[in-house]
């Protein structure tokens, strides 16, 4: 696992929701879970990544009490997740993966997200009636909230879901892959109501959608075969594990530049590759500050040289992950 | 907008958390036009198939009684385990289960509210109901007004015996994860027995409420008809079979990983 992991988690020890110790799960001697130590910051919106079949849903639900671990620990809000786990569900709200209350399609969303409320309030009614409007409104379902929700779409029965799920203001929201199976749009919808529920509450939720992860997420966890591969805040994560790139395009006799870039320390490597007589070079650097300031003076200084393109390389937070994931 | 400490909080500490709110949901089902049109055609089946042997003149009151204690016994008996083999798998595949148990709710909660939410429907649409229709068959075309006290007595054989069934069925929902095994065991002990019946006496299975088994009445028929009862056995392992069955249930459904 990466550096990162260890300096972020002892940083927000204190400000933590969440919190596991070694949390372990096997399946008839499949290891789902190995050894997981998880931090999720207060306030942040935390996307938890990991191909398919990493251990994601696993992990949510042993958080949840809906599975027991075969090993390890973990609290929420400084709660045994084992022994307390009823006080944990009172704060928090979940969204399952593919939303769907099968023998209760007959009700309608106010419905369901008074049924939703019930498990929490007893009353007054009209409490509760104003936060179910407030719900609807939130999600944008405010005009099909007395239709039954046999007929939703997908993207509409997910922002139901969330609308559930946050129907008691909840500390917690745990989010299991609210966009997987939604078409642009409805994803789109789904990052919405996220950002705008970022004031209120701590945001943990599972996607192998990595676009969406950079768009709204601050803090990342990557999940790889049951096995945490990387935990921080994306910047960091971003800064920390990619080495920066420069690609120079240029025309003419470019040897000596090239043989003087290489003696420099701060250049790791120049990979070369030629097109329609123009050179493409990926220059990879170590000091990114003195790459600035030395790399095309360097080239420059060969007269030869003709640089028609020069830029740096963004990295991507899918280059990260592939590469944590492929290694 | 209201903020949570304007609310009356729900007891989520209590030993049946979240099980008021959860039958709230199970009733709900009662008001939809699928339960109507199911209430309906069992009254319907239960009066009609009875109709026919009340009616006529060649059958004693006795021998009556006998055929609709064997009818009553067992055709209900098949609508209810269609209705349990799915209450438990279907929410277990949609996963229903899991967010229900994401809620403060206990586990207990959701079995009984399963059972409760159950037994409440299917003793109206196949037992009361269809029970008042046919003692008003008996009254019209056999001219005899029963003792309503021994006939509900009777009739509260029909109800063990379907909540057996039901609890049985919810119980093997519990265990296995297919829906082959959670229709076939209960369906092959009730239709099993009425093939086996002529071979041997089972007294502690709940069908032998309903036949005669050599005498001229059914435990059933001796309820309604106020005569001397020859064995409570039945009715005594049925009901202990019941609460083994809900214990049975409420212990896996613990262990149950979603």
């Amino acid at each position: 696992m990466i550096t990162i992991t260890k300096q972020i988690g002892e940083k927000n020890m204190n400000s933590d929701v969440i919190k596991t110790f070694g949390l372990s799960k096997n399946y008839n001697g499949v290891k789902a879970l190995q050894s997981l130590d998880l931090r999720v910051p207060k306030n942040s919106i935390f996307g938890f990544l990991g191909p398919n079949g990493a251990g994601k849903t696993t992990a949510m639900k042993i958080l949840l009490g809906l599975i027991k671990s075969s090993s390890g620990t973990g609290t929420i809000f400084g709660k045994d997740i084992a022994t307390e786990n009823i006080d944990i569900r009172a704060r928090t709200g979940y969204l399952p993966q593919n939303f769907d209350i099968g023998s209760l399609k007959h009700l309608t969303a106010r419905e369901v997200l008074r049924f939703a409320a019930k498990f929490y309030f007893k009353g007054p009614e009209d409490r509760i009636e104003e936060r179910i409007q407030e719900m609807l409104e939130l999600v944008g379902l405010e005009e099909k909230a007395d239709r039954s929700i046999e007929g939703f779409s997908g993207g509409e029965k997910q922002r139901l879901g969330i609308a559930q799920a946050q129907i008691n203001y909840p500390d917690l929201l745990i989010l299991d892959e609210p966009t997987a199976a939604l078409d642009p749009i409805g994803r789109r919808d789904v990052l919405e109501v996220m950002e705008r529920l970022r004031k209120y509450t701590t945001i943990f939720y599972s996607t192998h959608i990595l676009d969406d992860v950079q768009k709204v997420s601050d803090s990342v966890a990557i999940l790889n075969n049951g096995k945490l591969v990387a935990q921080g805040p994306i910047d960091e994560l971003l800064a920390g594990t990619a080495s920066i790139e420069y690609i120079i395009t240029l025309k003419g006799d470019s040897e000596q530049a090239h043989r003087e870039l290489l003696q420099k320390k701060w250049v790791a490597g120049i990979k070369e590759t030629v097109l329609n007589g123009k050179k493409k070079w990926k220059v990879k650097v170590t000091n990114k500050e003195i790459a600035e300031r030395e790399l095309l003076r360097i080239v420059h200084s060969t007269p030869e040289v003709i640089v028609t393109s020069f830029h740096t390389e963004t990295v991507e937070l899918e280059d990260v992950f592939l590469k944590l994931v492929e290694d | 907008m209201a903020q949570n400490h304007e609310f009356e909080l729900t007891n989520t500490t209590g030993r049946f958390g979240g099980l008021g709110n959860l039958l709230q949901a199970e009733f709900s089902r009662w008001r939809t036009w699928d339960w109507y049109i199911m209430a309906i055609i069992w009254v319907a089946i239960i009066s009609f198939s009875t109709l026919g042997m009340i009616a006529s003149t060649d059958t004693t009151i006795t021998d009556a009684i006998l055929i609709l204690g064997f009818m009553i016994g067992m055709f209900p008996v098949i609508a209810v385990v269609i209705i349990m083999q799915d209450e438990i798998v279907s929410h277990r595949e949609t996963g229903t289960i899991a967010w229900l148990l994401s809620k403060p709710v206990k586990r207990s909660s959701f079995i009984l509210s399963k059972l409760i939410g159950n037994i409440v429907g299917v003793l109206i649409s196949m037992v009361v109901i269809p029970g008042i229709v046919v003692y008003f068959e008996i009254v019209v075309f056999k001219g005899i007004i029963l003792s309503p006290l021994h006939y509900m007595l009777g009739f509260t054989l029909v109800a063990i015996n379907l909540v057996f069934y039901l609890s049985l069925t919810l119980m093997l929902g519990t265990v296995f994860e297919q829906r082959g095994g959670i229709i076939a065991i209960p369906l092959t002990l009730c239709l099993g027995y009425s093939m086996l019946m002529n071979l041997a006496q089972i007294p502690i299975h709940p069908m032998s409420m309903f036949f005669a088994g050599g005498t001229d009445e059914s435990l059933f028929g001796a309820l309604i008809l106020g005569t001397p009862l020859t064995s409570v056995l039945p009715i005594i392992s049925t009901t202990l079979f019941i609460i083994v069955f809900i214990l049975i249930s409420l212990r896996q459904f613990n262990k149950e990983e979603l």
